[in-house]
């Protein structure tokens, strides 16, 4: 497409925005390399989110977990569901560490309390909670959602108009958040693959 | 400190309570030297020596001063300005290994924190402050003296731009109300209270500090910047404050 646009994701599920990376299938993977490449792979995904050329909203209709929280940060709003859902990275409770990509994504859109509280507490933050700290934009019953979040969409369109300044620009604002999600690895992180593997796996 | 039994010579006093470790320093008023920081350190290889949950809880023995930062007549009294540069890199370096430590760190502020007193403080992942004493500054710029990278990348990581700013360019000093305003500390209290909130936070810590690998990874990166700026990157633009203070011990002839 060319001009003006903006796009809005969103889940079908009627409680789940996403609970992120897919345990089972990881569980199911034969070789530690291939999660990696499922990491590194999902890194590529949200850079490309992140500095997407159109405005860009996720409608948080439900729970936004680990992965599936990093992919509503990547978008340049959020509008999440007023009554039901939350959002959460619960790595630490699982003794699993953040690759540098996936801290940067959520790291350079919140206040350093909050993402302390968010990654070193695993705190759960409700609706109201998440409006507070201003991880989400605006919170609205379900019923709602939809056309919520038109208007926004309506109204941010038009900047997405020259695709060329609205995508460099969140290049220059996202600089570092998109070197670390593209260029840097998984560094120390490396080791959290095994107990990936491990979490998908049926209990004997 | 009614807690603890506090031999009076022992400067920096480490206990075990469960999964808590409880750092005192007791020296007076907690100026660093060369020797404070490596028995702080000593400290630290100590904690890490354990396994599985913990959570470092830091305060101090003195009534009013949590740490009144750098000892400036150690620091104007040393022979040579290598000598300087050498404990200014020493004492940022420990900065760096605290603001990632691998397990929960808590620091409970019994009073003034100020210099590098008040980077001690915001190395640690949650701060707990009475409520009726005691105050926050860094008041390097009121006496005309540089900030090194790193002393400016843990307190800036911590706090928003224009709490920072106000912190750094003006030498604000921080009451506890004002801490907790800006987000300097996460929690006032009473002073008869300050060691039960610390525990109780500490024991709500702990487990997340359970894989300690994981908890240390995930610090080293939030503050992968810092910690680059405390441990690679030297004294930059600050090289001549620090060999300003030098000249300051020298007797006027």
């Amino acid at each position: 497409s060319e001009g003006a646009a903006c796009l809005v994701t969103t889940s079908s599920h009627p409680k789940v925005f996403s609970s992120g990376l897919d345990l089972k299938y990881m569980a199911g993977c034969k070789e530690k390399e291939d999660v990696l490449s499922l990491l590194m792979e999902t890194h590529r995904l949200f850079a490309r989110m992140l500095t997407f050329p159109i405005p860009t909203i996720a409608l948080i209709n439900g729970a936004a977990v680990a992965g599936g929280f990093m992919f509503a940060m990547a978008h340049d709003f959020r509008i999440m569901r007023s009554d039901f859902g939350f959002c959460q990275i619960n790595e630490i409770e699982h003794g699993l560490p953040l690759p540098p990509g996936m801290n940067a994504v959520m790291q350079g859109k919140l206040a350093p309390k909050v993402y302390r509280d968010l990654a070193l507490r695993a705190k759960k933050f409700s609706p109201e909670e998440a409006l507070k700290v201003k991880m989400v934009d605006k919170i609205v019953p379900a019923k709602d959602l939809i056309s919520e979040a038109k208007k926004l969409g309506e109204e941010l369109a038009p900047k997405g108009e020259v695709r060329e300044a609205y995508g460099q620009m969140k290049t220059e604002i996202y600089e570092r958040e998109f070197h670390m999600l593209t260029n840097v690895g998984l560094r120390g992180s490396v080791f959290g693959a095994e107990k990936l593997m491990s979490m998908g796996k049926p209990k004997l | 400190m009614e807690n603890f039994k506090l031999d009076p010579n022992e400067e920096v006093v480490l206990k075990r309570e469960g999964d808590i470790f409880w750092l005192i320093l007791n020296n007076k008023m907690n100026n660093f030297t060369f020797d404070f920081v490596r028995k702080i350190d000593a400290k630290l290889d100590e904690v890490l020596e354990s396994k599985g949950a913990a959570c470092l809880v830091t305060t101090s023995s003195h009534p009013k001063v949590f740490s009144s930062g750098l000892d400036l007549r150690f620091l104007t009294g040393l022979p040579h300005r290598d000598d300087v540069h050498n404990f200014l890199l020493e004492f940022i370096r420990l900065l760096g290994r605290l603001i990632a430590f691998p397990i929960p760190t808590v620091a409970l502020i019994n009073g003034h924190a100020i210099a590098g007193g008040f980077m001690l403080a915001m190395v640690h992942d949650f701060r707990i402050m009475r409520n009726d004493l005691g105050f926050l500054t860094l008041n390097e710029i009121d006496i005309g003296m540089t900030i090194t990278p790193g002393m400016n990348a843990v307190v800036q990581c911590k706090v928003d731009p224009s709490t920072h700013r106000d912190i750094l360019l003006n030498a604000r000093k921080f009451n506890s109300k004002e801490a907790l305003e800006h987000h300097i500390v996460d929690k006032l209290v009473d002073m008869k209270d300050l060691i039960s909130e610390g525990r109780k936070l500490a024991e709500e810590l702990a487990p997340k500090g359970e894989v300690r690998e994981a908890y240390g990874q995930m610090k080293s990166e939030i503050y992968a910047r810092e910690v680059e700026l405390c441990t690679n990157v030297g004294l930059r633009g600050a090289l001549k404050g620090a060999e300003k203070l030098v000249s300051w011990g020298k007797p006027k002839l």
